[in-house]
C-alpha cells in the first residue's frame, strides 16, 4: 500500500515541518524545504517532493493552514502557517519524540549496562 | 494520527481530485522555479540549474501518487477502480449482465412493492403531530361485532377518564349530497370535535379550521360551520380563497364555510381526504334534527381518539378506561332500553388500541396477512434469484480462471481479487435495484388502483415506496449482491496462481460440486414456491366453482339509486313508490324481473342477527343468521327458488303485519321436520321484528360470502324496514343498458341513478384478494420456473463444455451417441431429483402458513405438490436437452485435436 511508504517518514517529517513553521513563521513550500535541510545541517537530504503530501495531510488534520500570498520576488505562492491546534500537536509530538529518542539512546549508549 | 476531521476532508477531496492535482502542479512549478533561480544565483548555467532543481525535488509521479493518497481515501479510489473494471467486463458480456439484472430487478421489485404496501398500510405513522401518543377507543359486542361509541358514551368517557390530556371524537365519512347555489355534487362528510385540528397540529390553507367553541351539544349553539378539504376545494372552487364565508348545503342543512384544510390531511384514515368537515355536534342537522338529539342517541357512530398524558402507557390507559367503563355504560344507557336490549347494551365491551398509524381496521384485517404471505413468497423469489445469480457468477468465475490466475501471479492478494468479484456482484444487484424500485412504483399504483377501484371518491392512499423503503431496498440489494458473489469469490480465488494458470482450458473445475449444490438448492426452493402458488391458484378456482345457488349471475344487474335532489325522499310514500318504480324498470326491453334489496348482494354488507323461534320450545339465544330486507320479486330476479309458501307481496308493506321468509337451512334448524309456515319468529332486538310470521321458505344461496356453505338467512320485507331509502335495484335481464335504466328511474323525478354492475362483477370483486394473491404467486411461480431452467441449463452446458475431451475419447472408443446423451440427461436429472426431494420436505413443512388464505383445498394438497414437481422435472428435461444434443454432436477428432 502506498500509504505505508508515506507513513515511514511521516512522524518525523511532520514534526520537522511543524517545528520549522512554529519558529520561522508562515513560509512557502520551497522555503520550508530549504530551511529543514539547513537545520539538519545538510545531513538530512530531503527528497523535496515528499514535503507536499505531508503538508497536505497536516492541513487536512487542521494543524497547519495555507493561504495565497506573494513571495520575495512577487511570485504568487501558497504560504503555510501553523495553527493553534498544530502548536498543541507539536508540543505533544515533541514530548513523545524526545522520550522515544531518550529511550532509544539508552539502548545505543555503550556506557549504559543492559545486563 | 487520523482524526474524524481528517477523514471527512479526505472523503470530500475524493470528489475534487482535479483541483488537488492542479494545486500540486502549481506547487511543483513554483518549487522548481525557486530552486532554479537559487541555483542560477549560485552561478549555475540556466539549463543545468533547472535540471538540478528537478533532481532534488525527486520523482514527480511518485509525489503525485503520495499526494493523492494523502488527500484521498485509498479504499474509495480502489472501489472506484473496481467498479470501472466491472463495468468494462460487463460491457463485453452484455447478455449475461442483462439476464442477471432482469432477474434481480423482478425479485427486488416484487419485494419492494409488497413491502411498500405493507409499510403504507401498517408501519407508517399518520402525518400528524406526535402520532405515537394517539390511542383509539372502540367497542365490540358478541352479536354485532366491532363498532364505535354512542355520543353519550363518548361524553361520559371523556369526562371520567384520567389518562388522556385530550379526547377527540370523530364521525364518518359519509357520502352526502353537497350543494352550493345550483351546483350539486357528492362529498365525503366527516365530523369531529372542535379540538381535532389543534391537537393534531394542522394549520389552515385558507381561513380558519374548527375550534372547540364552534358547536356544542350543551348548550346547543346555532351557528353551523364547515371546513373544506383541500382536494375538494381545488376540484370544485379552483383553489379560490374567497370561498371562505360562502354558504353550502349538506343534505339541505346550511353550513358556512370558515376555512380550508391543508393538503394531505386525511383525518384518522389513510385512504380518503374528507371533502367537508363539520362539528360533531352538527351531525343531527344532516337528517333534519338538532344537536341536542345526540345526547340521547343509541347509534354507535363516534370514534374516540385520546392523546396520552405524558408518561402514561397504553396499557395504563386501557386499565383506567376499563375501570371507568361500567359507569360510563350505565350513564349512557339510551332511554327506553329495557329487558334484552338493556342487557345487550350493558354487555358492550371496550377496545383500546394504538392510534399512531390511523384507523383502517377493515382494510388491515383483509390485506395485512395476505401481504405478509406474499412478502414471504417474494423473499423466496429473491433467495432463488440470488442462488441462480450465484451459480451464474460461479461458472463465470471458472471461465475467468485464467484472468484471475494472471492477476494473482502479478502479486494481487486473494482478497483484492475476491473484492473485485464481489464488487461485480454488488454492481449487478444495484442495477437490479434501480430497475426493481422503478417497477415497484408502477406495481404499487396498479395494485392500489385495483383495490380502491370501487370507491367512487378520489383516493389519496399512497402505497408507493417512500425514502425508508428505498433505503431499505438498496441495503437489501447490496446484501444480496454480496451474498450472490461471496461463494464465487471464495471458490474462484482458491488455490495458487500456478494452479489457476495451468488449469486453463483443462478439466479443472471450480463450479462442479458447488454448482450442483447451488442448482439443487434453487430447485428445492422453487418447489416450495410453486407448491404455495399452486394451492393459492387452486383455492381461487375452488371459490369460483362454488355453487352459489344463484342462477346466471351475469344476467343479474345491481344498480344504486339516490335522491334526485336533496329532500326528494322527505314524505315519500314508499308503499306506493316501490311498485311504481319497479313497474317502470320491468317495462324496459330485456328485463324479466326487477326488485329491491336494502343490502348489497355479493359482499359482506349484511346484518347478522339472531333468529328466535317463538312458542313452547323457546331458545333464548336463537340462531345467528344473515338478515336482508328485500322487496317482492327479489328471489325471482336473483334466481333463488321459493320452495314453500310464497314470495313477499306488495301487501307486506309498512301498513301490513310483519312477515319473514327463511332459507331452507335456517327453517330446518329452527323447526326441524315440522312445517315452518305460519310459525312465529323474533329477529334481533328491534321491537318491530319481535313476532314475524313465516310465510315462505327459499333455497339456500351464498348471497353474501362464497366461503360460507350453510347460509342461514332470514329475509324481511323491505317496506317493513326503517332505511327504505338506502337501497339497490336487483334486476334480471339481458342487454340492459345503464342509459335506459337511468331514464326509467329518473322519469319519476324522485331518484337519480348511480352506477350499475352485474352480480357476476360483484362476485369477482369479492374475490379480489384471492385473485391478487393467486395472480402474484403464479407470476412468481413462472419466474421461478424460468430461473430453474436457466440455472440447470447453465450448469449442464458448462459441464458438457468442460468434458468435451472426455466425451470425445469415449466416442472414439466406440461409445454411441445415445449413451452420451443419456449420461448428460441423467446427470441433470440427478441434480433435479435431489433438489426436488429436499424441496418436498421443505414444502410440506412450510406451506401451512398459507392455510388461512385457502378455500376448499388443504395446504399439503398432494395433487398440487405432484404438479409442481412434474413441471420442474419437465423444465429440467428441457434445460438438459440442448447441452445433451451438444454433447452428442461432439466430433471425437476435433475434441481430441483441440488439446
Amino acid at each position: 500500500m502506498p500509504a505505508d511508504r508515506f507513513d515511514v517518514l511521516h512522524g518525523s517529517l511532520a514534526l520537522m515541518i511543524l517545528r520549522t513553521l512554529d519558529t520561522l513563521g508562515p513560509s512557502h513550500g520551497y522555503g520550508l524545504a530549504r530551511r529543514i535541510e539547513q537545520i539538519s545541517g545538510g545531513q538530512f537530504s530531503l527528497n523535496q517532493g515528499t514535503l507536499y503530501p505531508a503538508l497536505l495531510k497536516l492541513e487536512q488534520e487542521g494543524w497547519i493552514t495555507s493561504t495565497w500570498g506573494s513571495s520575495d520576488n512577487n511570485r504568487r505562492a501558497r504560504f503555510y502557517a501553523i495553527s493553534r491546534t498544530g502548536r498543541k500537536q507539536l508540543k505533544a509530538e515533541a514530548e513523545k519524540w524526545s522520550k522515544t529518542s531518550q529511550i532509544v539512546a539508552r539502548f545505543i549508549d555503550p556506557t549504559e549496562d543492559l545486563a | 494520527m487520523t482524526s474524524l476531521r481528517g477523514w471527512l476532508n479526505r472523503v470530500v477531496s475524493a470528489f475534487r481530485r482535479q483541483s488537488l492535482d492542479d494545486r500540486l502542479k502549481d506547487e511543483i512549478e513554483l518549487h522548481v522555479e525557486m530552486a532554479t533561480n537559487e541555483n542560477i544565483a549560485r552561478g549555475m548555467p540556466p539549463n543545468e540549474a533547472r535540471r538540478a532543481a528537478v533532481r532534488s525535488f525527486g520523482g514527480i509521479v511518485k509525489t503525485r501518487e503520495a499526494y493523492r493518497d494523502a488527500a484521498g481515501w485509498p479504499a474509495l479510489d480502489a472501489l472506484w477502480q473496481d467498479v470501472r473494471y466491472a463495468v468494462r467486463a460487463y460491457r463485453r458480456t452484455p447478455g449475461f449482465a442483462l439476464v442477471v439484472v432482469l432477474t434481480l430487478a423482478l425479485a427486488i421489485g416484487a419485494n419492494t412493492a409488497i413491502f411498500s404496501l405493507l409499510n403504507a398500510l401498517v408501519l407508517r405513522d399518520l402525518p400528524v403531530r406526535d402520532p405515537a401518543t394517539l390511542v383509539q377507543v372502540s367497542t365490540t359486542t358478541a352479536t354485532q361485532g366491532e363498532s364505535n361509541l354512542t355520543f353519550p358514551m363518548f361524553r361520559e368517557l371523556s369526562a371520567r377518564q384520567q389518562v388522556f390530556s385530550t379526547v377527540i371524537g370523530a364521525w364518518g365519512n359519509s357520502r352526502l349530497t353537497v350543494s352550493d347555489g345550483g351546483r350539486v355534487t357528492k362529498g365525503l362528510v366527516w365530523a369531529a370535535t372542535g379540538n381535532v385540528y389543534e391537537e393534531l397540529g394542522v394549520r389552515p390553507e385558507a381561513g380558519r379550521l374548527l375550534v372547540p367553541g364552534d358547536m356544542t351539544v350543551d348548550p346547543p349553539s346555532a351557528e353551523s360551520v364547515a371546513v373544506l378539504g383541500n382536494g375538494f376545494w381545488r376540484r370544485h372552487y379552483g383553489g379560490d380563497p374567497s370561498v371562505v364565508g360562502r354558504t353550502i348545503s349538506i343534505d339541505r342543512a346550511p353550513f358556512t364555510v370558515v376555512g380550508v384544510a391543508p393538503p394531505g390531511f386525511t383525518g384518522f384514515g389513510l385512504v380518503t381526504e374528507p371533502d367537508i368537515t363539520i362539528p360533531l355536534a352538527a351531525t343531527p342537522l344532516l337528517s333534519g334534527g338538532s344537536p341536542s338529539m345526540l345526547a340521547t342517541t343509541a347509534s354507535r357512530s363516534v370514534r374516540a381518539i385520546g392523546r396520552l398524558k405524558s408518561g402514561v402507557t397504553i396499557a395504563q390507559a386501557r386499565a383506567n378506561l376499563e375501570a371507568v367503563w361500567p359507569a360510563v355504560r350505565e350513564a349512557a344507557l339510551p332511554p327506553g332500553y329495557t329487558g334484552p336490549r338493556r342487557s345487550d347494551f350493558l354487555s358492550i365491551r371496550l377496545d383500546v388500541t394504538s392510534g399512531s398509524n390511523g384507523n383502517e381496521r377493515s382494510l388491515r384485517t383483509r390485506y395485512v396477512q395476505p401481504l405478509i404471505i406474499l412478502l414471504g413468497i417474494a423473499s423466496l423469489v429473491l433467495l432463488i434469484a440470488c442462488t441462480n445469480v450465484a451459480s451464474l457468477l460461479l461458472s463465470r468465475a471458472s471461465v475467468r480462471r485464467h484472468e484471475i490466475g494472471v492477476r494473482l501471479a502479478l502479486g494481487a492478494s486473494r482478497w483484492r481479487v475476491a473484492r473485485q468479484l464481489i464488487t461485480e456482484g454488488v454492481l449487478l444487484s444495484l442495477a437490479g435495484a434501480v430497475f426493481g424500485i422503478t417497477l415497484s412504483f408502477w406495481a404499487c399504483r396498479e395494485i392500489t388502483d385495483l383495490v380502491f377501484e370501487e370507491l367512487l371518491v378520489p383516493v389519496v392512499f399512497d402505497g408507493r415506496p417512500d425514502t425508508t423503503v428505498i433505503a431499505l431496498t438498496t441495503a437489501v440489494a447490496v446484501a444480496a449482491g454480496m451474498f450472490c458473489s461471496a461463494l464465487p469469490a471464495w471458490r474462484g480465488t482458491r488455490g495458487t496462481a500456478m494452479e489457476a494458470l495451468q488449469a486453463e482450458g483443462r478439466t479443472f473445475s471450480v463450479s462442479g460440486r458447488t454448482g450442483r449444490v447451488l442448482v439443487g438448492a434453487q430447485l428445492a426452493l422453487s418447489l416450495v414456491l410453486l407448491t404455495t402458488a399452486g394451492v393459492l391458484v387452486r383455492s381461487l378456482s375452488e371459490l369460483r366453482s362454488v355453487k352459489t345457488g344463484i342462477e346466471r349471475s351475469d344476467d343479474v344487474f345491481v344498480a344504486y339509486p339516490d335522491a334526485a335532489q336533496p329532500g326528494a325522499y322527505d314524505g315519500l310514500d314508499n308503499d306506493a313508490y316501490y311498485p311504481q318504480v319497479l313497474r317502470r324498470i320491468e317495462a324496459l326491453p330485456g328485463v324479466t324481473r326487477a326488485s329491491v334489496s336494502l343490502s348489497k348482494p355479493g359482499t359482506g354488507g349484511m346484518l347478522r342477527e339472531p333468529v328466535v323461534r317463538l312458542g313452547d320450545t323457546q331458545d333464548a339465544d336463537g340462531v345467528p343468521s344473515a338478515r336482508s330486507a328485500v322487496a317482492p320479486g327479489f328471489f325471482a330476479a336473483i334466481g333463488i327458488p321459493v320452495l314453500k309458501g310464497r314470495d313477499f307481496e306488495w301487501r307486506d308493506n309498512s301498513r301490513g303485519h310483519g312477515v319473514t321468509i327463511l332459507s331452507q337451512s335456517l327453517a330446518r334448524q329452527l323447526f326441524g321436520e315440522s312445517d315452518p309456515l305460519g310459525q312465529r319468529v323474533q329477529i334481533g332486538l328491534d321491537p318491530s321484528r319481535n313476532a314475524l310470521e313465516v310465510v315462505g321458505v327459499v333455497a339456500d344461496a351464498r348471497l353474501y360470502d362464497l366461503r360460507i356453505a350453510d347460509v342461514l338467512a332470514a329475509y324481511t320485507p323491505a317496506l317493513q324496514d326503517r332505511d327504505v331509502n338506502y337501497k339497490c335495484f336487483v334486476i334480471r335481464g339481458r342487454n340492459l343498458s345503464h342509459a335506459s335504466l337511468k331514464d326509467a328511474v329518473e322519469s319519476l323525478r324522485t331518484e337519480q341513478l348511480g352506477n350499475m354492475v352485474t352480480l357476476q362483477y360483484i362476485t369477482e370483486r369479492s374475490l379480489l384478494l384471492e385473485r391478487l394473491t393467486a395472480m402474484m404467486s403464479s407470476l412468481f411461480g413462472s419466474l421461478v420456473l424460468l430461473l430453474a431452467g436457466v440455472g440447470l441449463f447453465g450448469l449442464m452446458s458448462y459441464a458438457v463444455a468442460q468434458r468435451r475431451r472426455e466425451i470425445g475419447i469415449r466416442m472414439a472408443l466406440g461409445a454411441d451417441r445415445r449413451r452420451v446423451v443419456r449420461d448428460v440427461v441423467r446427470e441433470g436429472l440427478t441434480v433435479t431429483l435431489a433438489g426436488l426431494a429436499a424441496g418436498i420436505v421443505a414444502a410440506l413443512a412450510t406451506v401451512r402458513v398459507v392455510e388461512t388464505l385457502l378455500f376448499g383445498v388443504t395446504p399439503r394438497d398432494p395433487l398440487t405438490l405432484a404438479a409442481a414437481a412434474a413441471s420442474l422435472v419437465a423444465i429440467a428435461m428441457l434445460a438438459c436437452a440442448v447441452p445433451a444434443s451438444r454433447a452428442a454432436r461432439v466430433d471425437p477428432m476435433i475434441a481430441l485435436r483441440g488439446e
